[in-house]
C-alpha cells in the first residue's frame, strides 16, 4: 500500500466517523474514538463482572460458600500419591471434587498429579528443590513425612479459622510442624483400622454372623471353629507386612487409649519397649502360632489378600477404611450385605473396657510455600475438607471423611461404610502409635513385623524399633 | 617433553637452596606437552567433579542431620553411633559378607562350563545362549525371578509336579533362604560373562600344555585341576574382584527387582539400605553414613584382594605357571568300578549333562516370562504355575500405557547415546595420554581413575543431585548424560589404556620423526588403529548406561523424563503382582538391549576376549 493510498484510506475512515458526529461542527477524531471504545469496553466488562457477581451471590451456591469463590485467575495443581493407578480410588474422588470446585470457580484451572506412593518422598523432595513442587501438596500426617514439611507454608490458627472445630486430626498437624501455633496443612479424610468378616463363612462355621467377636477369647473361638471347617480364619500379607501392621495398630489403641498416651512416643516419653506394645505383639503371635493365618501368606501382598477376602477364601481380614483393603472393594466384589465390621477384640490386660477405635486423618493438605498464588491454593484446600467436598470424595473415591457431619450412609449406600461410621461414633477415637514413630523407626517397623512374629523374634523386634525410635538424627 | 627431567631439576633447585630464576616457570610451561594436558584434563576434571567432590559431600552429610530439604546441621558422629546401635544395620553388613561367599558359585560355575566348552563343537552357540542373561538389565532379571521364584511360581510348581510338593520352599519369602536365592539368581545373571572371560583365558593358553598332559595320561579332571585352574588364575582373580566389588556397588538393582530387601531386612544390602534410608526415607544424613560405611567395606575388600595373595604362596604363583604333577600319583588307586574307556564315556556324558542343565537353567526363566507375558490375566490368577492357557497381546498394551514405557524408551534414547559418546571420547583421550604421552602426575591420575571405578554409585547419588541443583542441570536429560559420561569414563579410560598399550611405540615414534605433532599422531595413527576397541567401548557404555538405575532414579525425579530402566523398576514395584502385566513390561524393557547387542555383538566379544587374554 502506497503512502497516498494509506492517507486516502485514513481520510475515508475519518470522514465516516465525522458523519456519525451529528450536531458537531467537526466529527470525532480517531484518538477520541479509540479512547471512547476502550472505555466502553472496560465499562462493559466491569458491568458483566458485577452482574456475574450479583447472580452468583443471588444463587448462593453451597460450593461458593465453602470455597469463598474468587474471580482471580489461577492455576492450581494438587500433588498426591496413589497405590495403583492415579485415577482410581482417592484420585477419582479428587477429580469429582475438582469438578464441583471448577463449577463455582470458573477462573481456577485445576490439575491433579499423582505419584506412586513408594516414590513419593523422593519426588516431593526433588520437586521442592528444583522449584517444581505443585501449588497444593498432599502429605502423610505422620512423622515419616515430617522431612517434607519445610516445603509447605505453615498455617496460622487465623488462617484455618473454624475448620479447627469442624475437622478431627489437628493434633498431628500441629505437633509435627514443630512451630507453636502453626500447622503444616489441613487434615483431610479419615483413616482407621477395622476387622472385616465374611458373614457366609461365619454361618458355615456355625457362628452367628450378626454377633462378631468382642473379646480375644470370642475371637479365638471363632477362629478355631472356622479352622475346624477348613476355612482360613485370617488373611495376612507376609510379603509386604501391611496386614500385620494394621493388626498392631488396631490393638495398640487398647493399651494407649488417649491421645496423650500416643503422643508420648513422639515426645520420647514412652519407648516402643512399653509392655503394651509387647502385649499387642503377643496377641498377633497367637494368631500365627494357632494356625489362623491363611496358607501361603508369606508370599502374599495386600492385593492378594484383597482378592482372597473378595472371593471368600478367608473369613476375616484386618483392613483399613480408606483407599485399599476396605469396604468399597468388598461392596463391589463380595456384595454389600455379605460382610460385617467389628473393632479389634478386647485383649486381656487392656487399659480400657470399651474397645477403642484407631482413627486419624489420612492426609494433610499443604500449600507449597513458593506457590505463585498461595491464597487460591489454600482456598482450594479448604474446599476439599468441606462437608460438600468430603461427601463427593467419599461417594466417588471411598475416602472416609474426618468430619462427622457427612452422611456416610447416604453418600455411599453401603451398609459396611455405615457400620464403620456408627463404630466411629460409638467408640473412643484415638491415633495409632505408628504415626508417632520417627523416620528411622517407621521405615522399619512394618517390614520387620511379620518376619519377627513368624520367627519368634518379638523381643528382638521390640528392642530394634525402640533403638531406632531413640535415635536423635 | 621430559617432564621428569624438569621435575628433577626443580627438586635439585630446591635442594641446593638456589632461588628460582624468573625464567624457570616459563621453561616448565614451554616444555609441557600441551596435547597431553588437554587430553588428560577432561577425565581429571570430570572425575574430580562427579566422583571425588560428591564423595567429600557424602562424608560431610554423614556428619550431619540432613533431611533433604533445608541445610545440613552438623551433629558429629551421631549418625555413625546410631548405625552402630542398630541391629538391622548389623544384619545388613552380615548380608553383604554372606553374599561374598556367593563368589564360590559365581566363579566356579562359569569356570566349569568354560572348561567343558573348551574346543568343543558348537561352543560359540552355547556361549551366546549363556550370555543372554548378561544383557538384561539387573532390575529386569530381579523382576523376572520374582515371578519364577514366587511361592506359587513355576519352580515350586515343578517341584510339586515331580512329587516334591512337600518341600516347596519360600525362595524369596523365607528369611533364612532368601540370600541363597539372591546368590543363585546372580549366578544365573553373571554366568555368561564368566564363561566368556574364562573362554578367552583358555584360548590364550597354549594347547600344547593340554596335549602334553594328555600324552602323560592325565584325565579330564586332572586337566581341570592341574592345568586349567592354575592357568586361569589371573582370570579368576579379575572376575572375583569384579564380583566382590559388585556386592557393594552393583547389587542394588537386583535386590530392588527381586526382594526389595525383604523379608524384613534379610536381603537388604548396603547399597539398597542407602536407597531406602536416604532416597525413600528422606534421611540423607543416615544414608550418607551408610554410604561411608559401604566405602570402608569396599576398601577392606580391596585390601583383602591385595593382602591375601601375598600371604598365600600358591595364590602368588607366577601368572600362567602350570603345576608340576605326576599324573600317575594323582590317579586314584584301588578298585575301579568301570574300565577306563567306560569311565571316559561316562565323564563325557556327564559334561554334556552339565551343559544341558546350564542351557535349561538359562532358558527356563526366559521362556516362562515370555509365555506369561502373553497369558490372559484371569487365567494366570486362576492357575499361576501353569504353562498352558490362552494367548493375548493385551498385557503389552496395558504395560505400555500404564507404565509410560513409550516416553521412557524415548528418554533413554535421548540420554544414553550422548552419555556413551561423552564417556567414550573422554576415555579415549585419557587412555591414549596415559600410556603414550608424557603426562605430569600420570601415576596420581591413574590412581584416581582406578579409585573412581570402584566408587559405589549409591554413595554419591545424593550429593550428585545436590551438585546438579547448584549447577542447574538437575532433572535435565542432558545433565544425566553428562553425569553418565563422567562416571563411566573412568572405567573406559582403563580399558582404552590397555588398548593403546598394545599399540607399538615404533609407530608413534615414526610419526614423530616424520614431524607429526602429538595431536596429529593421535588422530592419524593411534585412533584408526584403536577403532575396534573404541566401538566396543561405546557399545559397552550403551549397555551399562541403559541398565543403570540408581543415578537415573535420583537425578530425574520428573516421571516424564525417567529412563526405561527406572520406568520398569517403578512399574514393577507399583504393580507387584508378578503377573502377566509385569512380564510384558519386563519384555518391553529388555527388547532394546537385545537389539543393541544383536547389532554390535562382534565388537563386544572381540573386546572382552582381547581384554581377558591380556589378563
Amino acid at each position: 500500500m502506497s503512502n497516498d493510498e494509506g492517507k486516502a484510506r485514513a481520510g475515508g475512515i475519518g470522514r465516516r466517523f465525522g458523519r456519525l458526529g451529528h450536531g458537531r461542527e467537526e466529527g470525532y477524531t480517531r484518538r477520541q474514538v479509540l479512547y471512547g471504545g476502550a472505555g466502553s469496553a472496560l465499562l462493559l466488562l466491569a458491568g458483566s463482572e458485577l452482574l456475574a457477581a450479583c447472580s452468583s451471590a443471588a444463587t448462593s451456591s453451597p460450593s461458593a460458600t465453602a470455597t469463598g469463590s474468587s474471580s482471580a485467575k489461577a492455576t492450581l495443581t494438587l500433588l498426591n500419591w496413589h497405590t495403583s493407578t492415579p485415577d482410581q480410588g482417592l484420585g477419582e474422588g479428587y477429580l469429582a471434587a475438582g469438578k464441583a470446585y471448577r463449577r463455582a470457580n470458573p477462573n481456577i484451572t485445576l490439575n491433579f498429579q499423582a505419584e506412586p506412593i513408594a516414590d513419593y518422598v523422593p519426588y516431593v523432595t526433588s520437586a521442592a528443590k528444583t522449584g517444581k513442587l505443585p501449588s497444593n501438596v498432599a502429605l502423610y500426617p505422620g512423622l515419616n513425612h515430617s522431612a517434607l514439611f519445610p516445603a509447605v507454608k505453615p498455617l496460622t490458627t487465623t488462617e484455618v479459622g473454624p475448620l479447627l472445630q469442624q475437622l478431627t486430626g489437628w493434633l498431628d498437624t500441629e505437633l509435627h510442624v514443630g512451630q507453636a501455633g502453626t500447622y503444616a496443612g489441613i487434615p483431610f479424610g479419615g483413616q482407621g483400622v477395622v476387622w472385616y468378616y465374611n458373614k457366609q463363612l461365619f454361618e458355615q462355621a456355625g457362628l452367628d454372623p450378626s454377633v462378631p467377636p468382642t473379646t480375644f477369647d470370642e475371637f479365638a473361638t471363632a477362629c478355631d471353629k472356622l479352622k475346624a471347617k477348613g476355612i482360613a480364619p485370617i488373611g495376612v500379607s507376609g510379603a509386604d507386612s501391611y496386614i500385620a501392621s494394621w493388626m498392631l495398630e488396631s490393638w495398640t489403641t487398647q493399651f494407649f487409649p488417649t491421645q496423650a498416651d500416643v503422643q508420648a512416643f513422639a515426645l520420647g516419653q514412652r519407648s516402643f519397649a512399653d509392655p503394651g506394645v509387647n502385649a499387642t505383639l503377643q496377641a498377633i503371635e497367637q494368631t500365627y502360632k494357632r494356625g489362623w493365618w491363611e496358607s501361603g501368606f508369606a508370599g502374599k501382598q495386600f492385593t492378594d489378600v484383597e482378592n482372597d477376602f473378595s472371593t471368600g477364601k478367608v473369613a476375616m481380614v484386618c483392613g483399613i477404611i480408606t483407599d485399599i483393603v476396605n469396604w468399597a472393594l468388598w461392596d463391589s466384589k463380595l456384595g454389600k450385605n455379605s460382610y460385617g465390621v467389628f473393632p479389634a477384640p478386647l485383649l486381656a490386660g487392656a487399659k480400657t473396657s470399651t474397645p477403642t477405635q484407631f482413627f486419624y486423618p489420612s492426609i494433610l493438605l499443604g500449600v507449597n510455600k513458593d506457590a505463585p498464588d498461595p491464597d487460591a491454593a489454600l482456598a482450594f484446600n479448604k474446599f476439599l475438607v468441606s462437608e460438600q467436598s468430603q461427601t463427593i470424595v467419599l461417594a466417588n473415591g471411598g475416602s472416609f471423611p474426618n468430619r462427622l457431619d457427612v452422611d456416610v450412609s447416604a453418600a455411599t449406600g453401603s451398609p459396611g461404610a455405615a457400620a464403620i461410621q456408627a463404630l466411629l461414633k460409638t467408640h473412643p477415637l484415638v491415633d495409632s502409635i505408628g504415626s508417632w514413630l520417627n523416620t528411622a523407626a517407621s521405615s522399619k517397623y512394618i517390614p520387620l513385623l511379620t518376619p519377627a512374629v513368624t520367627s519368634g523374634g518379638i523381643s528382638s523386634y521390640i528392642s530394634t524399633i525402640a533403638g531406632l525410635q531413640a535415635q536423635t538424627n | 617433553v621430559a617432564v621428569h627431567e624438569v621435575l628433577k631439576e626443580q627438586r635439585a633447585l630446591a635442594d641446593s637452596g638456589t632461588p628460582r630464576s624468573p625464567a624457570w616457570g616459563s621453561m616448565v610451561i614451554r616444555r609441557l606437552d600441551w596435547t597431553a594436558v588437554a587430553f588428560i584434563c577432561p577425565i581429571a576434571v570430570l572425575v574430580l567433579l562427579m566422583v571425588f567432590i560428591p564423595i567429600g559431600r557424602t562424608i560431610y552429610y554423614a556428619l550431619c542431620n540432613y533431611q533433604g530439604l533445608g541445610s545440613p546441621q552438623f551433629t558429629g558422629l551421631a549418625n555413625f553411633r546410631n548405625l552402630a546401635a542398630d541391629p538391622t544395620f548389623r544384619r545388613v553388613i552380615l548380608n553383604n559378607l554372606l553374599l561374598v561367599f556367593g563368589l564360590f558359585l559365581w566363579v566356579t560355575v562359569p569356570f566349569i562350563l568354560a572348561v567343558i566348552l573348551y574346543r568343543r563343537s558348537r561352543a560359540d552357540v552355547i556361549r551366546t545362549i549363556l550370555f543372554v542373561p548378561v544383557l538384561l538389565p539387573p532390575v529386569v532379571v530381579g523382576t523376572a525371578f520374582r515371578i519364577i521364584l514366587a511361592d506359587n511360581g513355576p519352580v515350586n510348581g515343578v517341584l510339586g509336579a515331580i512329587g516334591l510338593g512337600h518341600i516347596e520352599p519360600g525362595w524369596l519369602t523365607d528369611q533364612h533362604l532368601v540370600l541363597l536365592s539372591v546368590a543363585l539368581v546372580i549366578t544365573w545373571a553373571v554366568m555368561g560373562s564368566g564363561v566368556l572371560f574364562y573362554s578367552a583365558g583358555l584360548a590364550a593358553m597354549p594347547y600344547e600344555l593340554t596335549e602334553a598332559a594328555l600324552i602323560d595320561g592325565a584325565e579330564w579332571r586332572h586337566l581341570v585341576w592341574h592345568v586349567y585352574r592354575p592357568g586361569l588364575r589371573h582370570v579368576t582373580r579379575f572376575f572375583a574382584l569384579l564380583l566382590t566389588v559388585s556386592t557393594v556397588t552393583g547389587f542394588f538393582p537386583w535386590i530392588f527387582g527381586l526382594t526389595q530387601g525383604g523379608p524384613g531386612v534379610s536381603s537388604t544390602t548396603l547399597d539398597f539400605d542407602v536407597y531406602e534410608s536416604g532416597i525413600l526415607g528422606g534421611n540423607y544424613g543416615a544414608a550418607s553414613a551408610i554410604a561411608v560405611c559401604s566405602i570402608i567395606f569396599l576398601c577392606m575388600v580391596l585390601g583383602c584382594f591385595i593382602v591375601l595373595p601375598r600371604l598365600s604362596r600358591r595364590w602368588h604363583a607366577p601368572h600362567g605357571l602350570i603345576e608340576r604333577v605326576d599324573w600317575r600319583r594323582t590317579s586314584p588307586s584301588g578298585i575301579r568300578i568301570f574300565p577306563i574307556p567306560a569311565r571316559r564315556f561316562l565323564a563325557s556324558r556327564m559334561r554334556d549333562l552339565i551343559v544341558g542343565l546350564a542351557i535349561l537353567a538359562v532358558a527356563f526363566p526366559l521362556v516362562w516370562v515370555i509365555r506369561l507375558a502373553f497369558k490372559p490375566e484371569q487365567q494366570w490368577i486362576g492357575n499361576p504355575d501353569s504353562f498352558g492357557g490362552g494367548w493375548t497381546m493385551a498385557n503389552f498394551t496395558g504395560a505400555w500405557s500404564s507404565g509410560n514405557l513409550g516416553t521412557a524408551l524415548l528418554n533413554s534414547l535421548m540420554i544414553v547415546p550422548l552419555g556413551a559418546l561423552i564417556a567414550t571420547t573422554v576415555s579415549t583421550l585419557a587412555g591414549y595420554a596415559l600410556v603414550k604421552l608424557r603426562v605430569p602426575g600420570k601415576r596420581a591420575v591413574l590412581i584416581c581413575v582406578a579409585l573412581a571405578v570402584f566408587t559405589p554409585l549409591p554413595a554419591i547419588a545424593i550429593p550428585l543431585f545436590n551438585q546438579a541443583l547448584s549447577f542447574g542441570y538437575a532433572d535435565q536429560r542432558l545433565g544425566l548424560s553428562l553425569v553418565y559420561g563422567s562416571i563411566f569414563a573412568a572405567w573406559g579410560t582403563l580399558l582404552m589404556a590397555t588398548h593403546f598399550r598394545e599399540l607399538p611405540d615404533e609407530l608413534i615414534e615414526a610419526a614423530r620423526v616424520d614431524g607429526a605433532s602429538s595431536l596429529r599422531t593421535f588422530l592419524r595413527v593411534a585412533l584408526p588403529l584403536a577403532m575396534p576397541g573404541l566401538a566396543a567401548l561405546f557399545v559397552i557404555n550403551l549397555l551399562i548406561q541403559w541398565n543403570e538405575l540408581i543415578i537415573a532414579l535420583v537425578m530425574l525425579p520428573d516421571p516424564t523424563k525417567q529412563t526405561v530402566t527406572v520406568a520398569i523398576a517403578t512399574f514393577t514395584t507399583q504393580f507387584r503382582t508378578g503377573g502377566p502385566l509385569t512380564a510384558a513390561g519386563v519384555l518391553i524393557a529388555a527388547c532394546p538391549i537385545i537389539v543393541i547387542y544383536g547389532v554390535s555383538q562382534r565388537f563386544i566379544r572381540a573386546d572382552v576376549l582381547a581384554g581377558a587374554v591380556k589378563g
